[in-house]
C-alpha cells in the first residue's frame, strides 16, 4: 500500500469534474438581482436592534444590583442576629412567649379543626438589643443620659462584659460591677450570662440603696425567665422590697 | 446617532475604509449609508451564489447587514471587512438552508420562481434546471462542506483566501471541497471526480 500525500497543493483545482464544473459556471453567472434596501430603514433597524440590546443590558443590570443588594441585606442581617448571641439554646425562646412573660395559648387537643394558638405578649416588654457601636464610639443615647449605665467598653461581648463585672465585685467596685452589668443585661438580653447578671444586678442595687432599681431588676428577671420566680431568694427578695413604681426594663418609672 | 463624516479625495482605499468604519462604529449614519452602498451589491452576489434563489436575497443581505452594523462595536479595525461581512453572511445562509429543509413541499417549489426560470428559450430553461438540481445538491450537503465548495469553486477563492473566511486551515478547506466535489456529483448523477493521483 503506497502512501498519500494529503497536503493540499496551493495550485490544485476546486472542481475537478469538468461536467460539474458547467453546473459550477452556471451558478456563478447568475445575474444578481439589484438589492432594494432603503438604506433609512436599514438604518432604523439597527437602532432599534442596538436600543433592544441597550434595554436588555440595562434589565440585566437591574436584576444584577437587586441581586447584590438581597445578598448584602441577609449577610447584614446575619451578622446582626449573631451579635445579638442568639445562640441554640435560646432559640427556642424566641417561640416560646411565657418564657418571657407572655402566654401561648395552644389549641385544646380536643379543640375544634383549625384552631389556632394564640399569643399574648409579656406586660413588661423585653428590651430590644441595643446595636453594638463601633469602636471608639460614643455609647448610646439612653446609656449618656444614666451615667451608671454608661459602658466602660462599647464593643465587649456578654461573656467579656460577665467576667469584667466579676472582677469588679471581687474588688468591690460597686459602681462599676453595676454599670458592666446594666450593659451587658440592656445589650445581650438573650445571653445566658444576663440571667446571672440580673441576679447579681438586683443584690448590687440594693445593697446601694436603690431598691426601685433593685425591684426592677428582679421584675426584668422574672418576666424573662418565669422559672425563677418560684425561686426561693427572688421570691423573698420581692416580699421584702415590697411593692414600688412600675418599671421600664431596668428602669423605675417615677 | 449623529454626527457626519466627510473624506478626503487623495486618502488611500484602505485608510479611506477605514476612517468610515471607525465613522459608523461610532454611529455615524452617514458612514453606515456609506458603507452598506459600497457593500450591498457585493453581499447580494455572495448570498445569491450561496443559496442559487434570486427571491431570498434581499431578506438575507439585509439580515447581514443589520448583524453586522449592530455588532460593529465589535469590529477589529485590523480585519477586512469584506471577510467580515463574508462569514456573516456565510452564517445567516447556514439558517436559511437550515430553514430551507424544514420548509414544505410547496415552498421548496419556489426555488424555480427566479428570475432566471422564467420561460424563454430552451437554453435558459435548461440552464435554469440545472441551477435547480444543482443548488438541490448543494443544499443536500453537510454545512461544513457546503461553505468550503462554495468558497473555493463557486466564489473562486484560492485556498488561503478560503481558510481565511471560513476559519478553517488550509488543508481542511481542501478535504472538504473535494469531499463535497464527490457528494455533488453522485446526488447529481456524474461520474465521481478524478482521483489526485489521476491529476497526473
Amino acid at each position: 500500500m503506497s502512501a498519500v500525500d494529503v497536503r493540499p497543493d496551493a495550485g490544485e483545482p476546486a472542481v475537478r469534474q469538468p461536467e460539474l464544473a458547467v453546473f459550477v459556471e452556471l451558478a456563478r453567472a447568475q445575474p444578481v438581482p439589484t438589492v432594494r434596501i432603503d438604506t433609512q430603514s436599514l438604518i432604523a433597524a439597527v437602532a432599534k436592534q442596538r436600543s433592544t440590546r441597550i434595554r436588555w443590558a440595562s434589565a440585566g443590570a437591574v436584576v444584577a444590583i437587586a441581586a447584590a443588594w438581597l445578598l448584602w441585606v441577609a449577610i447584614d442581617r446575619r451578622a446582626w442576629l449573631q451579635g445579638t448571641e442568639a445562640t441554640r439554646d435560646e432559640a427556642p425562646r424566641v417561640l416560646d412567649g411565657s418564657r418571657d412573660g407572655g402566654e401561648v395559648r395552644a389549641a385544646e387537643p380536643g379543640g375544634t379543626a383549625g384552631e389556632r394558638a394564640t399569643i399574648v405578649a409579656p406586660e413588661d416588654p423585653i428590651e430590644p438589643p441595643q446595636p453594638t457601636p463601633p469602636a471608639g464610639a460614643a455609647p448610646s443615647d439612653e446609656a449618656s443620659t444614666d451615667d451608671e449605665t454608661k459602658p466602660t467598653e462599647p464593643v465587649l461581648d456578654a461573656d467579656e462584659l460577665a467576667r469584667r463585672a466579676e472582677k469588679a465585685m471581687a474588688a468591690r467596685r460597686r459602681d462599676e460591677a453595676i454599670a458592666l452589668l446594666t450593659t451587658l443585661v440592656r445589650r445581650f438580653p438573650r445571653a445566658p450570662a444576663a440571667k446571672a447578671a440580673l441576679l447579681d444586678l438586683g443584690r448590687l442595687l440594693r445593697v446601694d440603696g436603690r431598691p426601685d432599681d433593685a425591684r426592677c431588676a428582679y421584675r426584668l428577671l422574672v418576666a424573662r425567665w418565669p422559672s425563677e420566680a418560684k425561686a426561693p431568694e427572688i421570691t423573698r427578695v420581692l416580699a421584702s422590697l415590697g411593692d414600688g413604681p412600675e418599671c421600664r426594663g431596668l428602669k423605675p418609672l417615677r | 446617532m449623529s454626527g457626519t463624516v466627510t473624506w478626503d479625495v487623495g486618502r488611500t482605499p484602505q485608510a479611506e475604509a477605514a476612517i468610515i468604519i471607525a465613522a459608523a462604529q461610532r454611529g455615524d449614519a452617514a458612514a453606515i449609508a456609506e458603507l452598506f452602498a459600497s457593500h450591498r451589491q457585493q453581499v447580494a452576489r455572495h448570498v445569491l451564489r450561496m443559496t442559487g434563489d434570486a427571491s431570498c436575497v434581499d431578506d438575507l443581505v439585509q439580515e447581514v447587514f443589520i448583524a453586522a452594523f449592530s455588532a460593529l462595536t465589535g469590529f477589529r479595525r485590523d480585519a477586512q471587512f469584506d471577510t467580515w461581512l463574508y462569514t456573516i453572511a456565510a452564517n445567516k445562509v447556514r439558517n436559511w438552508w437550515d430553514a430551507r429543509r424544514r420548509r414544505s413541499v410547496r415552498e421548496q417549489s419556489a426555488i424555480g420562481a427566479t428570475p432566471a426560470e422564467s420561460r424563454g428559450p430552451e437554453e435558459e430553461v435548461l440552464a435554469a434546471e440545472h441551477l435547480k438540481h444543482f443548488y438541490a445538491a448543494l443544499g443536500s450537503l453537510p454545512d461544513k462542506l457546503r461553505e468550503a465548495f462554495t468558497a473555493r469553486a463557486i466564489e473562486h477563492m484560492s485556498l488561503q483566501d478560503a481558510s481565511r473566511v471560513l476559519e478553517v486551515p488550509v488543508s481542511t478547506v481542501s478535504y472538504r471541497t473535494r469531499r463535497a466535489e464527490e457528494l455533488l456529483c453522485a446526488a447529481l448523477g456524474l461520474p465521481p471526480p478524478p482521483t489526485r493521483g489521476d491529476d497526473g
